[in-house]
This record gives structure tokens, C-alpha cells and sequence, in this order.
């Protein structure tokens, strides 16, 4: 089972690219998704504060569900003006 | 016809609109009668004031404290090069009458506190969120939760861009988006991370385009959505919100009922307040270049990587304040480092990371590379 993984503005910069895929076995919260994502690209890990989960086009909390085939936005917040 | 507001020159003016379906006369007096205030008269303040005067909105409010600075000019489409070290108030005011005389226009030539925000907003019907930091975005959020006005947001980031219409009443707020701000080092600033210059062009110009339709009361405003753009890829994404229980301002049980410290808050210091170093953690150019000849010493670049492109001093090691946290194990805790940057300012940041992490012989070049080409190596161009 695959999610899809896209990730903006600085997010992008700290892994070096805009998005990839990510196997998991079961339905996972995104909390425990985005575990699985700080362990294969670290640099990520300390931005978890600041990141706004969206699950398919939704804001997502971090106890909702991530199926199989699903696209996982990661949206830091910007403050240019 | 009945009476109408609008004069015989207005009609011709306004004809455009007056002839299109979801305006008409009737829409055209909801502008004329409208009153919109613009935080900040930057990259998103620009299309934003130029549209809505052109459009014929009635009354402008811009709040800014600043000059225009050669550097705005690459974006900020309200400032001409000859206004370069006047007033940015003065100078759009000026910009906005060209295109429309009609418009009222009102400067408040100030910084947007936590002390004037809610006296100053309360005379506007809707705010378009067009600052450039973390602490005003979290004040005018709050301000227009607190007062029941729309806040139309935007923010940009290098060729990425956020906007939407937060409004309490009808959905959520920039809070429910954003419960905690960043820490202050993280996201890098317009000035550190660079901007490219028509990205706030189209997000201000959004931002104008609901406002429009908020006076209107036509169409399918941006409220419960955040729109994403990504100019490099030149694609649109759309993420529905909604609004958060536990919401500290909007919820319902909400914990602020008026405006906060929102430098304490963010973690940054305020504008006003020095980001304060002792003097004795301070090095001046010729100290610098006195130590960095005779000594054994680390110089620490903290800027982003295409900065030391444009200039930088030979031989210093280069870590962005942004990584400065996760990277200190690269640095020597008994070496005399000193960190500098454009100006003095992230270095300062860098200073306090070090200092508290242990680094008991760190300092900070005191003006930064402006100083250190004004006094040492004039090569380095200004930027």
C-alpha cells in the first residue's frame, strides 16, 4: 500500500524535492504516518511543529486516518507579504 | 431610474462594470459605499490597493511605517523609482490618485499593535492581511475575530504563495489553520529567502478579487478553502479547512478575548527593541580583520547559500540560521567563533543559539557585511 507524499515551500528545500511515495501495511493516523516519514528523511523532523496535514484536498488532524492511495499534503506556514 | 450615488462621471468611469451581470449600478454603489483596510503597502498591498481604487471602493485604509527602499521596487508595484527614500504611505497615496481620484484614501502612518489595531480596524468593513512577519499575521487575525470582519489573507515565500478569506463567523481562522507560529528562525523572510517578484502580484491580485466579491456579496468567496500556488510549476491547489474546536479565538471556549503580545507569542523581538547583544559579544570590522589575521579563529556565515554568492569573507565555514540548531556539532565549543550576516541581525539569533548551546567564546560581527565592505572590503557589492 503506497500514500503519496507532497511537500511545500521550506519543506521542499529541507528534503531536496517536492514529494515522493510512502509504503504503508495498514491505515495509519497521520501522526504515526508522519513517524514514518521523519525516519526516512530526517531533516523533516523538526519542522513537525509547524506543519499543517491535508489528507486528499482536507485539513487533517493528526488522529485521522491515512488509507492506501491517498496524497498526504505537508503545508508550513509562510509569512513573505 | 431611480437615485443613485454614482456621478454622471462615475458611469462613464465604472461603465465596464456597470454593464456586467453581479455588479450593475446596484454593485457598483456597494464599492463606491465600501471601506477596505490594507495592512502593509508591500508586495501583496500594491495589486491590492491599485485594483480596489480602480475598481471604485470607496475608502482605503493602509497602515505601513516604512520608506520605499531601491530594494521593494522589483516588486511593489505601488512605488516608482522616484519615490525611493519617501514615505510608502505618501507614495501610494500618490500611485492610487493617479488611477483614481476618486477614492479616499486614509494613511495611518504606523507599526499595527496590539495597543492601535482594534481603534484603527474597527472603522473598515473587511482587512487584507498583506504583512511580511508572523506577529502582525496573528494581529490581524485576531483583530478581525475579535471585531467580526473578514481577513483576507495572502503570504508569499519565493515562487509560492497561500491566500484565503478567514472569517470567523462563517469559518475558520488563521489560527485553526495555524494553532502555534513557527519558531522565529525557520522560515526565512522575503529579505533572506528572496521573493520572486510577480509571485505577490497574483496573490494580492486574489486577495483584490475577493474583497471585490465580499462587497459584492456575489459568488463563491475563498472562505474554508486555502488556495496554493506554486509559480515555478504554475499550478493551483486547493486545500478545504475548517474551523477548529479547540480554537483559542474563534472556538467556544475561546481564552483571548482582546489582543495579545504577539512578540512574546512568536518568539520574536519586536521591531522597536534591539535583538540585544552585549557589547562585549560584539566584534567591529577592523576588530574582526585584526583577529582573523593574527588568530585562530572560526568565522561563521549564517546566511542562505546564494548570499555568499554576492559576497562573503574568505575562509569562513557557512551554515544557515536556519540549520544552526541541528548542526552545532560541526562547531568547536572551545573556538572563538563569530557569526555574521547581511546586517547584524541573524547573527544576533545565531549568537543566542550559540551562547545557550554552551559556545562561551562566540560573537557576532556588529553591522554585518554592510559594515565589513564600508570598512574593510568595499568589493562586496550592497544588497
Amino acid at each position: 500500500m503506497a500514500v503519496t507524499i507532497r511537500l511545500f515551500a521550506i519543506l521542499r528545500e529541507a528534503v531536496g524535492k517536492d514529494g515522493f511515495d510512502i509504503h504503508i501495511d495498514e491505515p495509519v493516523p497521520v501522526e504515526r504516518l508522519f513517524e514514518q516519514i521523519v525516519a526516512e528523511h530526517p531533516a523533516l523532523e523538526r519542522y513537525k511543529s509547524m506543519i499543517t496535514f491535508a489528507v486528499n484536498g482536507d485539513y487533517a488532524t493528526g488522529q485521522d486516518l491515512v488509507k492506501d492511495g491517498d496524497e498526504v499534503a505537508l503545508i508550513p506556514p509562510i509569512s513573505g507579504g | 431610474m431611480g437615485k443613485t450615488t454614482l456621478t454622471p462621471e462615475e458611469f462613464r468611469r465604472y461603465s465596464r462594470h456597470l454593464v456586467l451581470p453581479h455588479v450593475g449600478i446596484a454593485g457598483q454603489e456597494k464599492l463606491k459605499a465600501a471601506s477596505v483596510m490594507i495592512i502593509g503597502a508591500g508586495g501583496l498591498g500594491s495589486p491590492v490597493a491599485l485594483y480596489l481604487a480602480a475598481a471604485g471602493v470607496g475608502r482605503l485604509g493602509l497602515v505601513d511605517f516604512d520608506v520605499v527602499d531601491e530594494s521593494n521596487l522589483q516588486r511593489q508595484i505601488l512605488h516608482k523609482t522616484q519615490n525611493v527614500g519617501r514615505s510608502k504611505l505618501e507614495s501610494a497615496r500618490e500611485a492610487i490618485h493617479a488611477i483614481n481620484p476618486h477614492v479616499q484614501v486614509d494613511l495611518h502612518e504606523t507599526r499595527f499593535t496590539s495597543d492601535n489595531a482594534m481603534h484603527i480596524a474597527a472603522d473598515y468593513d473587511m482587512i487584507i492581511d498583506g504583512t511580511d512577519n508572523f506577529p502582525t499575521r496573528y494581529l490581524v487575525n485576531d483583530v478581525c475575530v475579535l471585531l467580526d470582519r473578514p481577513n483576507i489573507y495572502g503570504s508569499v515565500y519565493r515562487f509560492e504563495g497561500q491566500t484565503s478569506v478567514f472569517w470567523a463567523r462563517r469559518g475558520p481562522c488563521y489560527r485553526c489553520l495555524y494553532p502555534a507560529p513557527p519558531p522565529p528562525e525557520m522560515v526565512p523572510s522575503c529579505a533572506v529567502g528572496g521573493v520572486l517578484g510577480v509571485l505577490p502580484g497574483l496573490i494580492g491580485t486574489i486577495q483584490a478579487t475577493e474583497a471585490v466579491k465580499l462587497i459584492l456579496g456575489e459568488g463563491e468567496p475563498l472562505i474554508g478553502r486555502l488556495l496554493l500556488y506554486d509559480a515555478l510549476r504554475m499550478q493551483f491547489r486547493e486545500v478545504g479547512l475548517s474551523k477548529n474546536p479547540d480554537c483559542p479565538i474563534c472556538g467556544p471556549n475561546r481564552t483571548i478575548h482582546a489582543p495579545i503580545d504577539y512578540h512574546e507569542f512568536c518568539g520574536v523581538p519586536g521591531a522597536e527593541e534591539d535583538i540585544s547583544v552585549p557589547p562585549e559579544w560584539e566584534v567591529t570590522p577592523k576588530e574582526l580583520a585584526e583577529k582573523w589575521r593574527s588568530q585562530d579563529i572560526t568565522i561563521l556565515d549564517v546566511r542562505e547559500p546564494l548570499e555568499w554568492d554576492i559576497g562573503h569573507i574568505d575562509g569562513a565555514v557557512q551554515i544557515p540560521l536556519r540549520e544552526l540548531s541541528a548542526r552545532l556539532g560541526e562547531l568547536e565549543r572551545e573556538r572563538e567563533i563569530v557569526a555574521y550576516c547581511r546586517s547584524g541581525q541573524r547573527s544576533a539569533l545565531a549568537l543566542r543559539i550559540l551562547r545557550e548551546a554552551g559556545f562561551a567564546k562566540a560573537k557576532h560581527l556588529r553591522g554585518g557585511l554592510l559594515a565589513w565592505r564600508e570598512d574593510i572590503d568595499p568589493s562586496i557589492p550592497p544588497y
